[in-house]
C-alpha cells in the first residue's frame, strides 16, 4: 500500500479556522485532545473454515541385549551393538506432535498442511521439525460436461491399478501386537482389536493400497455416456527429487528461485491416467501410467517405465470377475527388452453361491514389465540409476526399488517374471470364529536370478531398529541384510548352477496361510486371540502345496498367537508368542567354517497393555523378549528385551 | 532460525484458531507450481547443457494478523515450502515471509513498523515496471503475478524494513489539510571494514487545498551512518522534490488541470579513497504538464515536458527489478563454450531472472535492445522531451485502450558531442469481441504493440539507428462458465546499433560498448484457466520463448515450458 493510499486511513481529527501561520502549532495541540477514532485494521475477507488438529505421541524404546547382534564384521572382527539402548522417539521418524492445518478459500477449494515436531530429548533441544505429508491444495468446480476434482501438491496418497500405480494391501494377515505410529485412536479401547477381528481376508480395508504422490492430480466425472477421466502427473517415491538442504536452506523470504533447493533438475516423473466407463454396477478402465527419467546429466539417454492396461470389475449377484491385463516395459540405454504382457484375474464366489466364500487369483507378469509404482515386484531387472539422484543418496533420491532377487512373498503379493495362483478362503463357523486359509503356486518365468530372498515375521521390526533412521541393504555381519521401513528381509545365493554361473533350475514358490481370529467372552470382557500361521518355500520343482522337506532350497514357517483382554473398560491387557524357522538347503549357499546352510530360528515372546487415560488420551506399554539365532552361520544371533512405552494424544 | 519460526508458528497456531472470531485472523497464500522445461539448441554448438529440466513446487504462506486492540495490529506470515519431489520432508523449508506491527497512536498518527511498503512519487520512490509488458496476455499475466507477488511487486512499491508514520491536520478554511507521512528504513548493517550501516529515510508534506488542487513536498534520502565501520567512508543521496496538482471542471464532461513536479538530487561520496569517487553529484529535474478528462468519452490524457538531468540520481525511483548483468537461473551457462545466456524478458515470467529486492545505488545495466528510452523509469537520467498519455475506458467493445508516446533527447552527449533522440509510442487495447454480438462469456483480445527508435547523427562512428519493436497480443476467452482458453503472443524485433554506456561503481560512464542487435525474440503461449470464485485460479499453460540472431555467430535457442499453476488467495 503506498503513501497516497493510506491517505484514506489517516486521522483527521483537528479542525481550526485561524490563520495559516498559527496553524501548525495550534492544531498539534488541538491534535492531542480531539482524536478521532479509528476504523478496525480487520482485513474485510480473513480466510474460513481454518482448523487445525492433530496428535501428540510420546514414544520411549528401551533395548537391551542379552546377546548382542554383530551388526558389521571389518577384517574378521565383529562389531556389536551396545547392549543397553535408548530412544526417544519413533526410530521410522515418525512425529512426536503432528499439527494438521487446513482452510477453505473460497467453497471449493481448500488447502492443508501438516507441521511436525518431535525431539529425542538427548539435551541440545534440536527439534526436528518439518511436514509430514506436505502441503495439499483442493479444488473442484462443475461445469455442464463433467465435474472436475483437483489436488495438488501433496503427498496425496493416490491409486490406480495393481499394474500401474498401488501397493500391495495383502489379506489382512498380520500381527497388531507392535503398534504403528500411524494407528488411530479411539475412545473404545478394544476397537483396534474389534475390527481386526471383524475384518475378512478378502474383504479388503480400501484405504490401504494406495501409493505416495507428489504433482497434480485431476478427475473429471460425471462425463456423458458414464464415462470418467482421470490424469496425474508428478513424482512418486519412487521418481522423485534430490534435494541440496531443505530445512536449513538460506533462502530469504524474497527468494523466488523456483527450483530452489533442487540439487538438478534432470526429470523423473511420472505421467498417467485413466478412461473408465461404467455399465451399471460394472465397469471397464483404460490405464496408462508411465515413469520417464534420464541416465545422464544431460537428459537424453531415458529410462523409461511404461504400463499400459485395460482392467475391469463385472459384479454380478454372487460372482465378481475382476482383473487387469496390459504390457509393460522397461527401457534404458542398455536394456530395451521390448513390452511384456502382464495379466491379472480375481473371481470372488459369495457364499451364497459356494457355501464357503472364496476368491481365485491368477496373474502372470513378464520379466520385461517393470514398474516400481505397481503392487508387483521388480525380480528380473536392475534398472539404471537416474541422474536426478546426483550426489545425494537420500532416501528416494535414487529413484528406483532395485530387484530383489527371487523373493519369498505373501500370498496375493505379485511379480514380474512370475505366474501363479492364489486360493483364499474365508470360513466364519460362527460370529465370533473367523478363519481364513490361503495357498498360493507361483512360478518364474525365465531363470535368471541366483538369489533367493525372504523376510522375517518374527522379529523383523525388532531387527529393523538396529540400523536407525538407515535403510541399508546387504548388510549385517554375512552381507546378506536389508533394511524396509519397519521389516528386513535376507538374501541367499543359490549354488545349483551351471558351471559358467548361469541359473539352470526353474523356481517354484508356494505359500500357505493360516489365520484363526476368535472373540469371547471372559467376565462378561470381550477377549481376543488371533492365531497366524505361514508356510513358505522355494524349490526347483513344482508343488500343489508348500514342500515341507529338503527339496526346497528355503523353507520359511512362522507362528504367531497374541490375545488380547479388554479386562476394564479402560484397560486392555495384550500377550503375544512368535516363532519362525528358515531352513535352506545344500543347494544354497553354506557357512564355510559349519558347512552347513540356513538354520534359522526366531522367538519372541511379549506382554504389555493399552490404557485409556481419559477422553482421546492413551497410553501403549509393550515388553518383547526376542531371540534369533542361526546355528550355521554363528554371528547371526541376538537375544534381548525390548519395551516400548507410547503415549498418544489426538485433538 | 528456521527452529525459532517454526516454533513461533506452532506455538501461536492455537491461537489463530480463536482468532478467527475477532482478535485474530488468518489471511494468505497457497499455490502448487509445476514447470517442465525443455531447451531446444542445435547440438553441433552445445553438446553440454542439460536439455531438460523439471522441478516445482507447493507452499503456503500464512499471515496471521493479531488485533490486540482495534488499533493496533501485528502481521506475521509465515512461508512453508515443499519442492516438488521432496517426500517425507526433504525439499521442504520454512520462512518467515512478513512480521508488521501496523497501529494508529492516541487515534492521530498512524504508524506502521517492521515489513513495509512504500512508494511516493516517480521520481523519488517508485518501483516501475519491468520490460517485456504493454498489454499483457492473461496467460502471461497469470505467471507474472507469481512473481509479482514473491517479491513484494505490490504496484509501484518497495519492500523495505523500517519505520513510518503519518497523520494529517485538518481545517476549515483556505486549505483542506496537511498530511505528514514519514518513513526510516534500514538498508543493510555495517559490513566488514568497507560498508557502512545505511538507512534510507523520508517523507512527504502534502498540503491539500482541496481534491483540486494539492501541493506536495517530497524527500528521500540515502544515508550511511558514521562511525559504524573504522575510517567510515559515506555515501549520501537526497533528492528534494515538488509536486503540484491542479485540476478544473470546465464543463461537466470536462476538466483540465496542470500536473509537475520539479526537484534536484545530490549524491556525495564522502572519505572514499578510490581516486573517480566525486565528491559530489549535484542535478535538477523537472516534469510539467497539461491534464485533461473527457469524461463522456472515458478519456484521460497528459502532455508533458521533461527534463531530468544527466548527472539525477534517485535509487528510490531508477533501481531496475530485473538485472541484466545476472544470468537467470536456468540454463545459465550453455553452448560449448559456456558463455552465459542473456537475461530474456520471458525469464522473468518464468522467475528465472534476478530481481531486485531493494534499491541499489548504483545504476543497474540495463539491455537497450529492449529499452532506451526510459529504462530507468521516468526519472532516466539525461532525458528530455515531450511525452503523451493518454488512456481511454469504455463499458464495452475496446473497455480500455491507452497510447503513450514520447519523443525525448539527451541533454548531454555521452561519447560524443551528439546528442541521441528516442522516440516511443506505446498503445495498446483490450477489445471485448463477444460485445459485438451481447455474448455473455468474454471472448477478450489484447492488443499491444510498442516502438522505440534510438537514433544519433554525426560521423559513421558515433551515428547510432536502433530500432525495436514490441507486439504484446493475447487471447482469452470464457468458454465454458469460468473456464478461459488463454493464448498470447510477445514478439520482439530487434535491429540497429547501439552504444552501452558502462558505469563504474560511481555511476560514471567510463566507457562505452558497442552492440550491434538483429533479432527477433518471440514467447507464445497457449492455455486453460479456471477461476474459482474470489482471486482463486488453476491454470495449465505451455510456453514456448525463442530468440533467433540474424548473426550465425550467436546462439539461437528456444525453451518450451509447460507449468501447471494453482494459486489460492485469502
Amino acid at each position: 500500500m503506498s503513501p497516497r493510499q493510506e491517505h484514506r486511513y489517516l486521522a483527521f481529527g483537528i479542525n481550526t479556522s485561524n490563520a495559516l501561520k498559527h496553524l501548525l502549532t495550534y492544531f498539534l495541540l488541538l491534535a492531542a485532545s480531539t482524536a478521532v477514532a479509528q476504523d478496525t485494521l480487520v482485513k474485510k475477507s480473513p480466510l474460513q473454515g481454518f482448523n487445525i488438529s492433530g496428535n501428540y505421541r510420546f514414544y520411549a524404546q528401551h533395548r537391551y541385549f542379552t546377546d548382542p547382534y554383530a551388526i558389521d564384521v571389518v577384517n574378521d572382527q565383529p562389531t556389536f551393538l551396545t547392549t543397553r539402548s535408548i530412544l526417544l522417539g519413533d526410530a521410522s521418524q515418525l512425529p512426536e506432535l503432528t499439527l494438521n492445518i487446513s482452510g477453505k478459500p473460497s467453497a471449493k477449494t481448500s488447502f492443508g498442511t501438516d507441521l511436525v515436531v518431535w525431539n529425542q530429548n538427548n539435551g541440545n533441544f534440536d527439534y526436528y521439525r518439518n511436514l509430514q505429508l506436505g502441503i495439499n491444495l483442493y479444488g473442484s468446480f462443475t461445469t455442464d460436461f463433467g465435474t472436475v476434482d483437483v489436488k495438488a501438491g501433496g503427498i496425496h496418497w493416490h491409486k490406480m491399478t495393481p499394474f500401474t500405480m498401488q501397493a500391495f494391501a495383502g489379506y489382512n494377515r498380520f500381527s497388531i501386537f507392535d503398534r504403528n505410529p500411524w494407528d488411530p485412536q479411539f475412545n473404545e479401547i478394544d476397537r483396534r482389536y474389534s475390527e481386526y477381528h471383524e475384518l475378512g481376508a478378502i474383504t479388503q480395508d480400501e484405504r490401504w493400497g494406495s501409493q505416495a504422490f507428489q504433482g497434480f492430480l485431476m478427475n473429471v466425472s460425471q462425463l456423458p455416456g458414464n464415462f470418467s477421466l482421470e490424469f496425474m502427473y508428478g513424482k512418486t517415491q519412487n521418481a522423485t527429487a534430490a534435494f541440496n538442504d531443505g530445512i536449513n536452506g538460506d533462502l530469504d523470504s524474497t527468494n523466488n528461485a523456483f527450483f530452489g533447493f533442487f540439487q538438478n533438475t534432470i526429470p523423473n516423473n511420472v505421467i498417467g491416467g485413466r478412461l473408465t466407463k461404467n455399465f451399471g454396477k460394472h465397469r471397464v478402465t483404460l490405464n496408462t501410467f508411465n515413469r520417464r527419467t534420464y541416465s545422464d546429466v544431460l537428459a537424453t539417454d531415458p529410462i523409461l517405465n511404461n504400463v499400459h492396461t485395460a482392467d475391469f470389475n463385472f459384479d454380478f449377484d454372487q460372482v465378481r470377475v475382476s482383473g487387469e491385463i496390459g504390457a509393460g516395459r522397461y527401457q534404458d540405454i542398455a536394456n530395451d527388452p521390448g513390452f511384456g504382457e502382464m495379466a491379472s484375474l480375481k473371481i470372488n464366489f459369495d457364499k451364497r453361491l459356494t457355501k464357503i466364500p472364496f476368491e481365485l487369483h491368477a496373474f502372470r507378469i513378464s520379466p520385461n514389465a517393470v514398474n516400481a509404482n505397481g503392487e508387483f515386484v521388480n525380480t528380473s531387472i536392475i534398472e539404471a540409476t537416474s541422474a536426478t539422484s546426483g550426489s545425494n543418496t537420500i532416501v528416494g533420491a535414487n529413484g528406483v526399488l532395485q530387484q530383489t532377487g527371487s523373493a519369498m512373498l505373501a500370498i496375493g503379493q505379485m511379480a514380474n517374471n512370475r505366474q501363479g495362483i492364489n486360493l483364499n478362503f474365508d470360513l466364519e463357523p460362527t460370529e465370533d470364529l473367523i478363519i481364513t486359509v490361503g495357498n498360493g503356486i507361483a512360478t518364474e518365468l525365465e531363470n535368471i536370478n541366483n538369489k533367493v530372498t525372504y523376510g522375517h515375521a518374527i522379529n523383523g521390526l525388532t531387527m529393523s531398529r538396529f540400523w536407525r533412521f538407515f535403510f541399508p541393504s546387504n548388510v549385517g555381519p554375512y552381507g546378506r541384510v536389508s533394511v524396509l521401513f519397519r521389516g528386513v528381509f535376507e538374501t541367499v545365493n543359490l549354488t545349483d548352477l551351471s558351471s559358467n554361473g548361469t541359473v539352470v533350475n526353474d523356481k517354484y514358490f508356494n505359500n500357505i496361510e493360516t489365520q484363526i481370529k476368535y472373540k469371547f467372552d471372559l467376565f462378561e470382557r470381550p477377549w481376543y486371540i488371533f492365531y497366524l500361521g505361514m508356510y513358505n518355500s522355494i524349490q526347483p520343482q513344482f508343488s500343489p502345496i508348500t514342500v515341507f522337506n529338503e527339496d526346497a532350497y528355503i523353507r520359511y514357517y512362522a507362528h504367531q498367537l497374541e490375545s488380547y483382554y479388554r479386562i476394564h473398560p479402560k484397560l486392555v491387557l495384550a500377550q503375544y508368542l512368535g516363532w519362525e524357522r528358515v531352513i535352506g538347503n545344500y543347494a544354497t549357499q553354506i557357512n564355510i567354517e559349519t558347512e552347513r546352510p540356513l538354520n534359522q530360528e526366531g522367538f519372541a515372546l511379549g506382554g504389555g497393555f493399552d490404557y485409556m487415560m481419559s477422553k482421546n488420551t492413551a497410553l501403549y506399554f509393550r515388553h518383547r523378549y526376542f531371540r534369533f539365532e542361526d546355528t550355521s552361520f554363528s554371528l547371526a544371533k541376538f537375544a534381548g528385551h525390548e519395551s516400548t512405552l507410547e503415549l498418544k494424544i489426538f485433538f | 532460525m528456521h527452529r525459532k519460526i517454526i516454533l513461533l508458528t506452532i506455538a501461536l497456531l492455537p491461537l489463530f484458531v480463536l482468532g478467527q472470531r475477532k482478535k485474530f485472523q488468518v489471511n494468505g497464500a497457497a499455490r502448487a507450481y509445476f514447470f517442465a522445461n525443455t531447451l531446444d539448441i542445435a547440438d553441433d554448438i552445445d553438446t553440454v547443457t542439460t536439455r531438460a529440466a523439471n522441478y516445482g513446487q507447493t507452499l503456503l504462506d500464512l499471515g496471521i494478523s493479531v488485533f490486540p486492540n482495534k488499533n493496533t495490529e501485528v502481521l506475521g506470515m509465515f512461508r512453508i515450502r515443499n519442492d516438488l519431489g521432496g517426500f517425507w520432508g526433504g525439499g521442504v523449508s520454512f520462512n518467515v515471509r512478513q512480521l508488521t506491527l501496523k497501529g494508529v497512536a492516541g487515534n492521530v498518527v498512524r504508524y506502521e513498523l517492521g515489513d513495509i511498503d512504500l512508494s511516493m512519487t516517480p521520481y523519488t520512490l517508485w518501483n516501475f515496471r519491468e520490460e517485456g509488458v504493454v498489454n499483457e496476455a492473461d496467460v502471461f499475466a497469470l505467471r507474472r503475478d507469481i512473481v509479482y507477488y514473491d517479491m513484494f511487486y505490490i504496484d509501484d512499491n518497495w519492500r523495505m524494513q523500517g519505520g513510518r508514520a503519518a497523520f494529517g491536520l485538518e481545517f476549515a478554511n483556505v486549505i483542506e489539510g496537511i498530511e505528514f507521512d514519514g518513513f526510516l528504513t534500514r538498508q543493510r548493517p555495517a559490513s566488514g571494514t568497507t560498508e557502512p550501516e545505511r538507512l534510507y529515510g523520508g517523507g512527504t508534506v502534502t498540503l491539500r487545498q482541496s481534491d483540486d488542487l494539492s501541493l506536495a513536498f517530497h524527500s528521500v534520502n540515502i544515508f550511511d551512518l558514521a562511525a559504524t565501520i573504522p575510517d567510515s567512508i559515506l555515501y549520501k543521496n537526497n533528492v528534494h522534490t515538488l509536486e503540484l496538482n491542479y485540476t478544473r471542471d470546465l464543463n461537466e464532461n470536462v476538466a483540465v488541470g496542470l500536473s509537475a513536479e520539479a526537484g534536484v538530487s545530490s549524491a556525495r561520496y564522502i572519505n572514499y579513497t578510490d581516486p573517480r569517487a566525486p565528491e559530489a553529484q549535484n542535478e535538477w529535474f523537472y516534469d510539467a504538464g497539461i491534464t485533461t478528462g473527457l469524461k463522456k468519452l472515458g478519456i484521460t490524457a497528459k502532455l508533458a515536458y521533461k527534463d531530468v538531468g544527466a548527472d539525477f540520481l534517485s535509487p528510490g525511483a531508477q533501481t531496475k527489478r530485473i538485472d541484466y548483468s545476472r544470468f537467470p537461473g536456468l540454463y545459465q551457462q550453455f553452448t560449448n563454450a559456456g558463455i552465459g545466456r542473456p537475461v530474456s524478458y520471458a525469464d522473468f515470467i518464468s522467475g528465472n531472472t534476478e530481481n531486485s529486492f531493494r534499491i541499489s545505488e548504483q545504476l543497474l545495466p540495463y539491455f537497450s535492445a529492449y529499452a532506451n528510452t526510459n529504462p530507468y523509469g521516468l526519472a532516466t537520467p539525461n532525458r528530455r522531451g515531450i511525452y503523451l498519455d493518454a488512456e481511454r475506458t469504455d463499458s464495452t467493445k475496446f473497455r480500455s485502450s491507452f497510447l503513450r508516446v514520447a519523443a525525448l533527447t539527451q541533454s548531454r552527449g555521452t561519447g560524443t558531442d551528439e546528442l541521441k533522440n528516442f522516440l516511443l509510442v506505446e498503445a495498446g487495447t483490450d477489445l471485448y469481441l463477444n460485445d459485438f454480438w451481447g455474448g455473455e462469456k468474454d471472448l477478450k483480445l489484447d492488443l499491444g504493440l510498442r516502438f522505440e527508435n534510438t537514433s544519433r547523427g554525426g560521423e559513421v562512428f558515433e551515428t547510432i539507428d536502433l530500432t525495436s519493436t514490441f507486439i504484446d497480443a493475447g487471447l482469452s476467452w470464457e468458454f465454458v462458465p469460468r473456464l478461459d482458453a488463454l493464448a498470447g503472443a510477445k514478439v520482439w524485433s530487434v535491429s540497429g546499433n547501439s552504444f552501452v554506456n558502462a558505469r563504474n561503481r560511481f555511476n560514471l560512464i567510463e566507457n562505452f560498448e558497442t552492440v550491434n542487435y538483429d533479432f527477433t525474440e518471440n514467447a507464445l503461449a497457449a492455455g486453460l484457466r479456471y477461476r474459482f470464485k474470489g482471486d482463486n485460479t488453476l491454470s495449465a499453460q505451455y510456453q514456448r520463448s525463442s530468440i533467433a540472431h540474424a548473426d550465425e555467430a550467436l546462439a539461437d535457442y528456444a525453451i518450451s515450458q509447460m507449468t501447471i499453476l494453482f494459486s489460492l488467495n485469502f
